[in-house]
């Protein structure tokens, strides 16, 4: 069976181009890679569409921010 | 993302009469012809169906539904003169397929019809009133492969076409070949950033760094409200709250300046665009009309030549007319003249002769007797002296002497004084034969230059005709030199204004970092260990990626720089690496984006014209190419004359290149015309289309010309 080679998306090659300058000891990963990741998409969705209000996004964005941290007991 | 254009349709659109179609490969498409033959309409239907823009419109300026000056003039003119009822119908269709979106095909079509007005008959087929239009008409439907059918209409399909070519990239993909100095000029670096951040993927980092610092902003407004219910000294927390409320303000009252004068400054940008755009288009004009007003004096001065040399043909020949008639008297008269004066010097030379031999004749002898004077031995000769009886003894001797009398000696006087006229006469006959020759032949030189310039007239008042029809009348009334005053104080204004925005940057860069220490300040006046907020650790997490996306950005920046660099460089090398040819190297300044030449070694080479056109499109190409990578996206590129100022040899490897950078281009030029066989064959090219112009007796305007598609 031939094994198709899968494309990172462009979302993952943002991710993956920050490369271990998100690590960091003093903080949950899970967490970065939560914030990071939203952050990504949003900017994505930007530069196809444009945000509608970036005021609002950025309220979006915070209150999973802080919803995430408090299902991972931060 | 890959998209593909399958084909393009065309009825009645600009040199397109009737039904047209060409249909496209991946990989690329050539659309070759001479000057004149239609290319640049059908990169005009490109434009037209897919942004309701035709060349000659200003920036910002929209197509108006009056005008109707890319519907095929044939199919007016056949209208207009059959008075035709039936309306005319303009339609561009273009068709794309997306593979990866279940191999959706959109279909685009964009349609304006228009009908002859009443008592047209009093005016010419091209004016705009002979008409009436009814509103063009987009419709944008799409179809996957299980045939879901979406469609919509005007104001709707203009956004989905939107969603579908996003209008800050088609500049950089979609453009004529003219237009490549304005979207890359390299004294003005600002092009360059505009390209990249255009292009690229590095804005995405900088919204991410937005959206974070505006949510890292959120949970510190957040802490300040927990602090707030419960703190240790009410009356500092009041102090630093109003400070931070009053910082607050200054960043969001810095940050809406800051705004509108970014717009300001957009707006000085475009407004220059426009300026430059209108020199531009007066670039030549000018220069057109003053030759076009040299041409008429000259024009006029040669008439004035031709009438006086006429004139004085018409007197030349009325002499002749006068003098002709006359040559066998005067000749006559000559000879009369000359055997008379051949006469009278035979009786002169006949007396010399008497006199010199003692024997006068009997003339001489009455002579002497009337005078009483020997003219022999020059002595008195008294009436009966023996001296006067001598002489009167003479006259017995037979001796005949011719006289010359007074009578012949007087005519002698007169007939002198008209020696030489009648064949003087004769000579000016035979001049005024060659004068008139002469004055033929100059006359001819005159016309014949006279209608090679009424030619050249013809010609230049031909392109202005074109120009001014393609380009609106207002260009009549464009004055460079109120062009290039307003554009020296839309470029001081900008000076200005970058450097306020400057002032503003820095202002809410110090107030931000103030505000963060009055954030440190006010979190000491929590009660410790009293309160648990979620948000001051997570005001660590924002502030920690704002750092991470910060220094992100920026190696990003230097990294991206590098790699256009380096791959226009490529493409340069392949392109132009032929022997002879100098190669010039770009480097671009990693902070700036300034732009200069250089040869392999580093060291300055300035570039001429084709070097710099392949510079510019290098570029473009490598920001494309490292764009499409990264985002999984790949436009078509459609370029119109991209390789007007090139040598065969550059135009060859660059098209190779292009094919290499895109899944499928279309290019249209002239440049390949004369070996279109010898292209045929290259592999690298997936269809070649030819266009050719047709132009029929009955209808002989140059408007009306149409394109065949071979």
């Amino acid at each position: 069976m031939i094994k198709t080679l899968k494309m990172d998306t462009y979302q993952e090659k943002i991710k993956k181009s920050f490369g271990v300058s998100l690590e960091n000891k003093e903080m949950n990963s899970e967490l970065i890679d939560f914030l990071i990741e939203k952050a990504i998409d949003s900017s994505v969705a930007f530069e196809d569409y444009g945000f509608p209000d970036l005021e609002n996004e950025a309220k979006k964005l915070t209150n999973s921010f802080i919803e995430k941290a408090n299902k991972l007991n931060i | 993302m890959i998209m593909i254009i399958k084909g393009i349709s065309l009825k009645n659109f600009k040199s397109f009469y009737g039904d047209n179609e060409f249909i496209f490969s991946n990989g690329l498409n050539i659309i070759s012809g001479h000057e004149g033959a239609g290319k640049s309409n059908l990169f005009d239907a490109f434009m037209w169906v897919l942004f309701n823009r035709i060349s000659g419109l200003k920036k910002g300026e929209k197509l108006a539904e009056s005008n109707n000056s890319y519907i095929n003039d044939r199919i007016k003119n056949e209208s207009f003169i059959n008075s035709s009822t039936e309306p005319i119908i303009c339609e561009v269709q273009l068709n794309v397929i997306i593979p990866e979106e279940n191999n959706k095909e959109y279909t685009v079509i964009r349609s304006k019809s228009i009908y002859l007005n009443k008592g047209h008959e009093k005016n010419v087929f091209y004016e705009k009133n002979v008409w009436t239009y009814e509103n063009s008409e987009l419709i944008v439907s799409c179809k996957d492969k299980n045939y879901n059918e979406e469609e919509y209409l005007n104001k709707e399909a203009e956004t989905k076409l939107d969603s579908i070519f996003p209008e800050k990239i088609r500049k950089y993909i979609w453009f004529q070949g003219e237009q490549l100095n304005e979207l890359l000029d390299f004294e003005n670096p600002e092009t360059l950033r505009k390209a990249i951040d255009y292009l690229s993927y590095l804005s995405v980092y900088e919204h991410m760094s937005d959206i974070i610092s505006y949510s890292h902003n959120m949970l510190e407004n957040r802490i300040v409200n927990s602090i707030r219910a419960n703190n240790r000294d009410k009356k500092k927390f009041d102090n630093l709250k109003q400070e931070i409320d009053l910082k607050e303000k200054a960043i969001i009252s810095g940050k809406s300046s800051k705004l509108l004068k970014e717009k300001a400054l957009e707006k000085l940008i475009s407004e220059e665009d426009e300026l430059n755009e209108k020199l531009a288009i007066l670039a030549g004009f000018p220069e057109l009309k003053e030759k076009e007003g040299r041409l008429i004096g000259e024009i006029e001065m040669l008439k004035e030549q031709v009438s006086n040399l006429n004139d004085q043909e018409k007197t030349l020949f009325v002499n002749k007319w006068m003098l002709k008639g006359t040559d066998d008297l005067l000749m006559k008269a000559d000879k009369e003249i000359a055997k008379f004066i051949n006469y009278r010097q035979n009786l002169v030379t006949e007396n010399r002769k008497q006199l010199a031999e003692g024997v006068p004749g009997d003339q001489l002898i009455h002579d002497m007797l009337e005078k009483q004077h020997c003219t022999v031995c020059d002595r008195p000769a008294k009436k009966g002296s023996p001296e006067f009886i001598s002489i009167k003894s003479q006259l017995d001797s037979n001796k005949v002497v011719k006289a010359l009398d007074y009578d012949i000696e007087d005519l002698y006087e007169k007939i002198i004084s008209l020696r030489g006229k009648p064949s003087n006469i004769l000579f000016k006959i035979k001049n005024i034969d060659e004068n008139v020759t002469a004055h033929k032949s100059k006359i001819e030189f005159l016309l014949n230059e006279r209608n090679r310039k009424n030619k050249e007239l013809d010609n230049i008042r031909e392109k202005i005709k074109e120009i001014v029809r393609e380009k609106g009348h207002e260009l009549l009334n464009l004055n460079p030199t109120n062009i290039n005053s307003t554009l020296l104080r839309v470029r001081t204004d900008k000076i200005t204004l970058m450097r306020q925005i400057n002032s503003v940057t820095n202002d809410i860069i110090l107030n931000e970092t103030k505000l963060k220490n009055l954030y440190i300040e006010i979190s000491k006046l929590k009660k410790s260990d009293e309160i648990n907020i979620i948000e001051e650790k997570l005001v660590r997490y924002t502030e920690f990626l704002s750092e991470v996306i910060s220094k992100q950005t920026e190696k990003e920046k230097i990294e991206l720089i590098e790699k256009i660099q380096n791959s226009a460089n490529d493409i340069q090398k392949s392109v132009a690496n032929i022997n002879n040819i100098v190669v010039v190297f770009i480097e671009i300044d990693r902070k700036d984006y300034t732009l200069k030449f250089v040869d392999a070694n580093g060291n300055p080479n300035p570039s001429h014209g084709a070097q710099n056109t392949l510079a510019k499109m290098s570029i473009i190409n490598a920001i494309v190419k490292l764009s499409n990578e990264k985002k999984n996206r790949n436009y078509p590129f459609i370029a119109d004359a991209p390789t007007s100022d090139f040598a065969m040899e550059f135009t060859d490897r660059f098209l190779e290149s292009v094919s290499n950078t895109y899944q499928q281009s279309i290019i249209i030029t002239k440049d390949l015309i004369s070996n279109l066989d010898l292209y045929k064959k290259k592999g690298y090219i997936k269809k070649l289309y030819e266009l050719q112009k047709q132009c029929t007796e009955e209808i002989a305007l140059s408007t009306n010309s149409i394109t065949i598609i071979k």
